[in-house]
């Protein structure tokens, strides 16, 4: 972990020997040891699920959003550094706001997510500024083709998925999402296996206590983005730790 | 005798400088409107017992031509407010974009928070009034109409290309002023919360008809729209019967009788 | 080099002051104000015959002029003739002529006809060329039955059933679109007037006061002067006067103003003069001169 790129680690316009930008690459340790953030697409529509670690009881439950509104039919969540997620979903509206002021139209999942990428990549390229340490979370449904998920990473790289997950709990997350039959899966369904997912993934040993945010667009929402109702919410947490149960008792 | 700026009654009317206008080509890099250019006529709009109601034609004129028959000048913004616009149409469509993209950043927001329809209306006076400062004004007359979700209290009000604003239990834009408002007025002064909707809907298309009538950039082919504390509805574009067969008995213009 | 002085026209305008005019305008001392009658005036055809109406505010600019003129003018007693516009216009125009229309009856034996009025005023006002801005509203029943027409500025005329003219016709006409049908009664014509009249008053800045009606028939002639007084003043609250002793004097002094002259004629055959009473003697210091 420690001196992993001495000298050449110090600023992200530097390159190691290897090829390698450092700052890029610690950026992604910090989404690395963030809360778990997913994404499942589906036929009807797609979700989002933060497992959002609650740092004191204190906090008024409900508050600290962490899933955006970018557009009415977008949405977005990072997992990393919170105040930079919150930068760059502010900018993402702002992209998207610039697109509808050229073109009159709904902006495309895709046309946003490369927006969002470069504006990312903008950050890895001076000693002035910090590369975001976040990877973020694009979802949503147009009518180009349907409902979409694209992940933006640290380093401005971006991909479309089916599935999608980031953050400490990403490689269990990965697998669980595998195995589901994304083809055939309702949103109703998707939003239910999310919270499955997102309580399978929580450490209750090393992390104390996680409040389930989750939001959804498809045909219950009229294509619009919405956060999962409360009672849906509730019932699909339920069914999560019932699950949970189930398996600790196998 | 009609050097002062108020007086409209005589038969020599001020000239206004905005019909003067001369359609000449501007040297500046940025943009003056100086006339509109296609056009839409009279809003009327009226408070009654259960909220507020509107209505337009669906007629956008390009100066004396009928150029566009199926224009919708009644918008919803939000669910509890609706706004009807007068004069330049280009003006209407930015307008209706900018407004649109002020909804998008407070639903963005998504903290259970609306706008209420007297504080877009704020908004939107404040730009109208902005840009006349700027000598570049949006050339419309607006009347905005809602019902305020948490308090179920009707709002109603006018504003302009010069950011005049007033509010009042009825309102006309354009050819509506001298026709409808004196009607509206005997119809609805006084007993505001007396009239049921179908009462109000009649008055409405009562003043239509007369506006049918009188104005000569009229169509008799309108829209009402209605705010209540349940939300907004928009109706489909109707008519109603007119009677052109008044003067049936009369021939000629002075002493001819065949 | 002798030369012609130009020939004056003798009839029609006289613009020689217009240059004058024009030149004091730029100086911004211009702007004489016409009396002009804003005003709103209707007619219509009823079942029985012709209601004219009419409200009664003249204007100067933005000045009321006159609180309560009249504006429903007289050209014979089966036809009338309501004017908007400039008020002196419309009060000369149609003076003149309801006089040329009584020489006309006169002369030809009949009982004058209302187009004949229409077609006085309209060749007058068109001979010139809409300078004299009279918009008029004429009304009455001949014997060819009931005939209503408006008479514009340039001289144009309509014949409808039911007419508005003046800046508040918009707000009168939306009345009248609304109200209007054929043969009715004569209470619902009048009430249709009054409801038209008031839309202009209350509607329009040029219009005000009170509503003037006149109703004619067949063999009648009704004139209903301040018919409708929708905007009479409020009775003062309180006497607003002061009281005797506000303003304190330290200091009276009383002067005889009045001249007292009588005038006596000396003679044989002079008048005794009768005593005068004390009232008269000191009623304003006017000369009294017996004439007896």
């Amino acid at each position: 972990m420690a001196s992993q790129g001495t000298g050449y680690d110090l600023s992200a316009s530097t390159y190691s020997p290897d090829g390698r930008i450092f700052q890029i690459e610690y950026a992604a340790k910090a989404v690395e040891n963030a809360g778990t953030v997913i994404a499942i697409r589906t036929k009807e529509g797609v979700v989002i699920a933060v497992e959002k670690l609650v740092q004191s009881k204190l906090l008024v439950p409900g508050s600290n959003r962490r899933i955006f509104n970018i557009d009415r039919h977008i949405g977005a969540a990072s997992a990393g550094l919170i105040a930079d997620g919150r930068h760059l979903a502010e900018r993402a509206r702002d992209e998207a706001v610039n697109y509808r002021d050229t073109y009159r139209h709904p902006t495309p999942l895709k046309a946003l997510a490369d927006r969002v990428g470069l504006y990312v990549q903008a950050y890895t390229l001076y000693s002035s500024v910090r590369p975001f340490g976040i990877s973020t979370i694009l979802a949503g449904i147009d009518d180009v083709r349907g409902p979409q998920i694209f992940m933006v990473e640290p380093s401005g790289v971006f991909w479309g998925y089916n599935g999608c997950a980031i953050g400490k709990g990403k490689q269990l997350a990965k697998t669980e999402i595998e195995k589901l039959d994304l083809g055939s899966l309702t949103l109703s369904q998707a939003v239910e296996e999310a919270a499955k997912i997102i309580y399978k993934v929580h450490d209750e040993a090393k992390d104390k206590e996680f409040e389930l945010e989750m939001s959804w667009i498809g045909p219950e929402t009229d294509g619009k983005h919405q956060l999962v109702p409360d009672e849906l919410r509730k019932e699909a947490a339920r069914k999560a730790k019932e699950a949970l149960d189930d398996e600790m008792e196998d | 005798m009609n050097y002062l700026p108020g007086q409209t009654w005589s038969s020599q009317p001020a000239q206004h400088h905005h019909q003067f206008a001369s359609a000449s080509y501007n040297t500046d890099p940025s943009a003056h409107t100086s006339q509109p250019i296609v056009t839409g006529t009279s809003v009327i709009a009226i408070r009654f017992k259960d909220g507020v109601m509107m209505a337009t034609d669906t007629l956008a004129s390009y100066g004396s031509l009928a150029r566009f028959m199926d224009i919708k000048r009644i918008e919803k913004v939000g669910e509890n407010t609706i706004l009807g616009a007068s004069g330049d149409m280009s003006d209407w469509q930015y307008v209706q974009h900018t407004l649109d993209k002020l909804m998008l950043r407070e639903q963005n927001e998504n903290d259970g928070h609306i706008l209420s329809p007297s504080q877009i209306y704020a908004y939107l006076a404040r730009v109208m009034y902005n840009r006349r400062s700027k000598m570049d004004p949006i050339w419309n007359s607006f009347v905005l109409a809602g019902v305020d979700p948490k308090d179920g209290s009707p709002f109603l009000g006018y504003v302009d290309l010069l950011g005049t604003t007033y509010s009042a239990s009825t309102i006309a834009t354009g050819f509506g002023l001298h026709l409808a408002q004196p009607l509206l007025r005997k119809a609805v002064e006084g007993r505001e919360d007396q009239i049921e909707e179908e009462e109000a809907k009649r008055i409405l298309e009562e003043c239509m008809k007369v506006l049918f009538y009188r104005d000569a950039r009229s169509l008799n082919r309108f829209v009402i729209a209605t705010v209540t504390k349940e939300g907004s509805k928009i109706s489909e574009p109707y008519s109603v019967p007119t009677s052109w067969g008044f003067a049936e008995m009369l021939r000629g213009y002075g002493p001819q009788t065949q | 080099m002798t030369s012609v002085a130009p020939q004056k026209s003798k009839s029609g305008f006289d613009f020689s002051n217009y240059s004058r005019n024009h030149f004091l305008d730029g100086k911004g001392l211009g702007g004489f104000t016409a009396t002009s009658t804003g005003t709103t005036i209707v007619g219509l055809i009823y079942k029985d015959g012709i209601v004219l109406g009419a409200d009664t505010r003249a204007t100067e600019g933005p000045i009321v002029a006159d609180k309560n003129c009249e504006k429903i003018h007289y050209i014979s007693d089966n036809i009338r003739c309501c004017g908007a516009g400039t008020a002196a216009d419309t009060e000369f125009v149609t003076a003149l002529i309801s006089s040329n229309m009584q020489l006309h009856a006169l002369h030809t034996g009949r009982k004058p006809r209302v187009v004949t009025a229409m077609t006085m005023l309209k060749q007058r006002l068109f001979q010139y060329q809409g300078h004299i801005g009279a918009a008029l509203v004429l009304g009455g029943y001949d014997a060819t039955g009931p005939q209503l027409f408006t008479v514009a500025p340039h001289g144009s005329t309509d014949k409808l059933p039911y007419v508005t003219m003046g800046s508040g016709s918009l707000a009168a006409m939306a009345v009248f679109e609304s109200g209007w049908h054929k043969d009715m009664e004569q209470k619902e014509a009048v009430d249709l007037v009054v409801a038209a009249i008031s839309s202009g008053i209350f509607n329009d800045l040029g219009s005000g006061s009170n509503v003037d009606v006149c109703i004619i028939k067949k063999d009648s002639t009704e004139m209903l002067r301040n018919y409708v007084m929708p905007n009479e003043r409020a009775k003062k609250e309180q006497k607003y006067g002061f009281a005797k002793g506000t303003t304190r004097f330290t200091k009276e002094h009383i002067y005889s103003m009045i001249q007292k002259e009588d005038v006596f004629e000396v003679g044989s055959t002079a008048p005794t003069p009768a005593p005068l009473p004390a009232a008269a003697a000191g009623a304003g210091g006017e000369e009294t001169m017996d004439t007896s």
